[in-house]
């Protein structure tokens, strides 16, 4: 089970209980179906109903929670929810967390693994670590990586040909 | 002041004819250049280059929305780290 950080509980709101959390989402409005929310162990679950919004973040209320003390023992804790509820994805496109971490191959031979997704505002770029060392930076088209199996934690990747000499 | 329309878009001439030579060949191959002041033209969708940011080469896939646009806005020369959102998508280019 793969636990997936949503937000920070960063303040209280009112005398209820009522929490107020900065979403880690690129949609604030995509709270549904995070539930249940737990910590970053996965030991201790809430039960979470959005109340409302204040500026960037959530005011959520937690079930058992109704008073303002006991919700300020949570201040600064991590919410994580699993990674089968984040809702599914369309066609050509991943997850970060999917991505991270996934085996690189060329050729059927292990070619290193993606350290990490940027976007600098030209598509998406895989940043990948080779078995020798070296990181290097490839966009994520279809040329580079023709075959994505995020199931079987894979990547097919196919090399320029100028990224090709410069590896020799 | 900004430039004169007569004058048209500015890219460098090396640039110009690295990236009609990949087009002609048809290669997957990637331009590199250290040109960031180059503007971007219509000619240049779809070809990827890879613009130094004076660190390493950051590869930019030029789609149809950046024309206009100089290559050094997308190979930014300083690090920003922020928390990556949860369920930030990668879309994977055609």
């Amino acid at each position: 089970m793969s636990l997936i950080a949503v937000g920070q509980i960063v303040n209280v709101h009112g005398i209820k209980g009522v929490m107020k959390v900065k979403p880690y989402l690129v949609n604030m409005s995509d709270f549904k179906g995070l539930n249940p929310l737990t910590d970053k162990d996965g030991k201790k679950h809430f039960e979470a109903t959005l109340v409302g919004h204040q500026k960037e973040c959530w005011l959520v209320a937690m079930k058992g929670i109704t008073d303002r003390t006991t919700a300020e023992n949570f201040k600064g804790l991590e919410l994580y929810t699993k990674r089968e509820n984040l809702p599914k994805t369309k066609e050509n496109e991943f997850y970060h967390c999917d991505l991270v971490g996934v085996a690189v191959y060329q050729n059927d031979l292990e070619f290193g693994k993606v350290l990490r997704v940027l976007n600098y505002g030209a598509g998406d770029i895989l940043q990948i670590k080779t078995i020798q060392g070296q990181t290097l930076e490839l966009s994520f088209s279809k040329a580079n990586f023709p075959k994505v199996d995020i199931a079987n934690k894979k990547i097919q990747i196919v090399l320029p040909e100028d990224m090709k000499e410069r590896l020799k | 002041m900004t430039r004169s329309i007569w004058k048209g878009p500015f890219v460098d001439a090396d640039l110009l004819k690295k990236a009609e030579k990949v087009k002609a060949s048809g290669r997957h191959e990637q331009i590199k250049t250290w040109s960031r002041r180059s503007t971007i033209l219509p000619d240049f969708v779809g070809l990827t280059f890879t613009v130094y940011n004076g660190h390493k080469f950051i590869p930019v896939l030029v789609s149809e929305n950046m024309i206009g646009h100089k290559f050094g806005e997308f190979a930014p020369t300083r690090t920003f780290v922020a928390h990556t959102a949860a369920d930030a998508k990668a879309k994977q280019e055609a």
